[in-house]
């Protein structure tokens, strides 16, 4: 039997300890000595919610399908455990082998959402290494990161050796091959390594770019150091969905997951183009895998992993082409074998209403709407292809199909929001009240019927048509939000209305994040330093840490959201070229402050640049 | 669940395995059932879960080498042939040892279980004397042995001693038979604490390691193996 990293007197003293054993069905044990790489592929947050994540499961098929690779995972260790390990001086260690990932020749992590920054150094720093990526010397393993965060890389950019840009399929053969080539033939320096690689598409070397700032605090220029690196990154696309990697005999962790079933991932990208919406832009075109591979993947998957629940992943469900035969086909699969099927928030329509009847409890259940604005106007705006009608019409639907819940989510402080659009919101949960108590008779009433609606704050994403919009003052949010529960105290029936909404806290450190340059690196290098992380859990956010942080590196968070940016501004992230162009988005963001509607790439295609990838919805509209 | 046959199961939980949650262990099984491709009944509903019954919880980080749990079949299977379908798809430190049909009107086998043996193994130490000894001999020379035990509403004073239906020397280790389940359960913990109190032994410094070897039913001392 393995021997564990840690012993069972630190383990008895942690919670859930099974976190940390690795010996998992279908995990993978090769012999350490028979390989001639080692990747250690990191989620930087606590295994629980890293065990949910496709990505890593992929990743980690793709990499072990190579004789020459051995992939491992590492998740977050838990502040409980980052305590001990910190005073005893342990090093992070991979789940599978139990041993130091210091000495492994890869740690890969995926950067899922921004607050997650500050566990990307707890890695690094309990793995034992330099926070930056300049310090680290030939004997140390390249740390790199891929992931939608790696859309705007530079406030982390410091910290990794490379990051990779696109999807993991494509370029790390590559990566790999030269690394194991240059290894054996004895030629491997680091930094002879990283400049080689740099060549490879989609593979960025932060250290061998150098950005020139303005006396105003923008970008002047951003390039490469040598003349054979290239002076864009091309993001990575893969071409058919039917011929990748996929994790057949998926991990089944110890610990129940936040997703504790199978993920059935049916398409790639999004036809929608709502312009507030970073993955329906960054994963374009839509790519879907067809109905016979996802029949084949479900019952492997399902059989070799004995989950007892089943989901679809991607961005609209309702979208996929051959969704009605994969349900029917699920649902036969599923009843025989009695499995549950997670539906994925489908467009509510008839048809996805008789599908949730069959698959969940109505009286229990809820159906959702995502309007993500109140007012007609400022769906406009964003682009959201959903109508007035097509919410009334749908929720009147559930409502005759015995449902009496409904979720709505919206975001404030959206570009061009005004007030009469905050208040829509409670306006808009009112009519739909009201819709239930004109349709549903007394005497077939289930109690009364329950909308709840939830408020997220609007955050600018680098690639979307919003990458210019400005950002507010947490107060500012705090106030809209206010405005919608005043308000929705007003409605009639207020009794049947509920109304939660987010804090604002975290609202403006993603945004400084999500546009932010390479000077951040150091704010989160000193917020980490003065005791940051988990800043994704609410228990373990500390604003008043990080405004120290900001204040300390003399960093002027404000300068990154709190302006509106002009059109012709370099952008941190520009130098990838995510094959969405920028006149695109530019056009996009006009039309947005016209209320002017793009069409969908199926209905007509807008000319964004994914059609060079000659594939997906590209093709066949 | 009407017309469906019960079997019981036998397993080890050992290694590694032992910081796994009881939930989790649970969790563990279904998962397991279900690859092991057995025909499990099933409960009606939205939610089907498959008619499991697991004995006593066993504590994390303690070896469990006699564990077991019930479980409902639609049909009936050779027990050897069950028994090795679910032991192929364990992980290591799980093993399923033995299964065997029940007869149709048995207690399922939380309510059976009544008591628990324990192997008491002293971790290295600076004393110069043999701690099995003492612990079996502090067992067998006072006539009671008196606790207060704590449960979240209540504290009482209780006698160990009778309680002990076993307690004896097995090379350098020791062997105790306790009470385990519904009515009455005594975790070798606090017998161990006891032992301290009354030694005035820094628990620190004569540390042990549990293992909890098999599961009983019956009344003692009228007691046989789950």
């Amino acid at each position: 039997m393995r021997k564990l990293a840690l012993s069972d007197d630190i383990l008895m003293q942690v919670e859930k300890p099974a976190r940390y054993i690795g010996n998992e069905v279908n995990s993978i044990i090769k012999d350490a000595d028979s390989v001639a790489l080692r990747y250690a592929i990191c989620f930087p947050d606590v295994y629980e919610i890293g065990m949910s994540n496709l990505a890593i499961q992929i990743l980690y098929e793709q990499f072990n399908r190579r004789d020459d690779v051995w992939c491992e995972r590492v998740f977050s260790p838990w502040p409980d455990l980052h305590k001990v390990m910190k005073e005893k001086s342990i090093l992070l260690f991979g789940l599978e082998s139990q041993e130091a990932i210091r000495d492994f020749d890869f740690i890969g992590m995926t950067m899922q959402y921004e607050m997650c920054y500050t566990n990307i150094l707890q890695i690094i720093d309990l793995a034992g290494l330099p926070l930056l990526a300049a310090d680290r010397t030939d004997d140390m393993p390249i740390v790199m990161s891929g992931g939608p965060c790696s859309y705007n890389p530079e406030p982390i950019a410091d910290f990794f050796d490379i990051i990779y840009i696109g999807e993991g399929e494509t370029s790390y053969d590559a990566l790999f091959d030269l690394y194991i080539k240059m290894k054996k033939s004895g030629s491997y320096s680091r930094k002879e390594f990283l400049h080689k690689a740099s060549v490879i598409p989609g593979i960025y070397v932060p250290t061998l770019y150098e950005p020139e700032y303005n006396a105003d605090g923008t970008l002047t220029s951003f390039k490469p150091v040598y003349d054979d690196v290239p002076s864009t990154v091309e993001r990575q696309v893969v071409v058919d969905m039917d011929d990748t990697a996929y994790p057949m005999k998926p991990v089944v962790p110890h610990v129940q997951a936040i997703q504790d079933r199978v993920t059935l991932e049916i398409m790639r990208g999004c036809i929608r183009g709502c312009r507030f919406c970073q993955a329906g832009m960054i994963y374009r075109p839509k790519r879907e895998r067809s109905l016979e591979t996802l029949e084949n993947y479900a019952v492997e998957m399902l059989k070799n992993s004995g989950h007892e629940e089943i989901s679809l992943s991607s961005l609209s469900s309702s979208d996929y082409s051959h969704l009605p035969e994969l349900l029917d086909f699920l649902i036969e699969q599923c009843d025989r074998d009695k499995v549950n099927i997670s539906l994925p928030s489908l467009r509510i329509d008839n048809f996805s209403l008789d599908v949730m009847s069959k698959v969940q409890d109505v009286r229990k259940s809820s159906i959702t709407f995502a309007p993500e604005a109140g007012s007609q106007r400022m769906r406009d705006v964003i682009n959201k292809g959903l109508s007035h009608d097509d919410i009334i019409n749908g929720s009147r639907d559930a409502f005759l199909g015995g449902w009496n819940k409904v979720k709505l989510y919206f975001m404030l402080g959206l570009p061009t929001e005004t007030e009469e659009d905050m208040r829509a919101i409670p306006e808009l949960g009112d009519e739909i009240a009201m819709l239930y108590y004109d349709t549903i008779p007394k005497v077939q009433r289930q109690g009364r019927c329950q909308v709840t609606m939830s408020t997220s704050f609007f955050v600018p994403k680098p690639f979307t048509p919003f990458q210019w919009a400005r950002m507010y003052e947490k107060e500012e949010y705090l106030h809209r939000a206010k405005i919608v529960n005043d308000h929705m105290k007003e409605m009639l029936n207020k009794k049947s209305l509920r109304y939660q909404w987010h804090q604002a806290d975290v609202t403006v450190l993603e945004g400084i994040f999500a546009r932010g340059d390479r000077r951040i690196a150091q704010v989160i290098m000193r917020a980490y330093e003065l005791g940051c992380f988990f800043d994704a859990w609410g228990e373990y956010f500390d604003l008043a840490k990080w405004e120290q942080a900001f204040a300390d590196c003399g960093v002027d968070g404000d300068f990154y959201i709190m302006r509106e940016r002009p059109e012709d501004e370099l952008f941190p992230w520009d130098f990838i070229d995510c094959k969405v162009s920028k006149k695109f988005l530019l056009r996009e963001w006009h039309n947005a402050k016209a209320a002017k509607v793009t069409k969908n790439c199926k209905e007509g295609c807008a000319g964004c640049g994914a059609a060079v990838f000659k594939t997906g919805v590209c093709t066949t509209h | 669940m009407e017309g469906s046959i019960k079997y019981r199961i036998k397993f080890k939980k050992t290694g590694c395995m032992k910081f796994l949650g009881h939930l989790d262990v649970l969790r563990y099984f279904q998962k397991a059932i279900k690859r092991a491709d057995v025909p499990v009944a099933y409960s009606e509903g939205f939610n089907p879960h498959q008619l499991l019954s697991f004995a006593a919880p066993l504590s994390v980080g303690v070896e469990g080498y006699g564990e077991y749990f019930d479980m409902e079949m639609m049909e009936r299977i050779d027990p050897y042939v069950l028994r090795d379908r679910l032991d192929a798809v364990m992980v290591d430190g799980m093993r399923v040892i033995d299964a065997r049909t029940l007869p149709e009107k048995s207690q399922n086998c939380m309510a059976s279980v009544t008591a628990a043996e324990y192997r008491i193994s002293f971790k290295d130490h600076d004393f110069d004397f043999d701690p099995a000894y003492s612990l079996v001999g502090f067992y067998q020379y006072l006539d009671e042995i008196v606790i207060t035990k704590k449960t979240k509403k209540s504290e009482r004073q209780i006698d160990l001693k009778p309680l002990v239906y076993d307690c004896i020397y097995d090379k350098g280790d020791v062997l105790i038979t306790l009470p385990c389940g519904s009515t009455e359960n005594i975790k070798p913990e606090l017998f161990m604490g006891a032992f301290y109190d009354y030694t005035g032994i820094d628990p620190a410094e004569l540390q042990y390691t549990l293992f909890r070897l098999e599961l009983f039913g019956g009344t003692y001392p009228d007691i046989s193996p789950l």
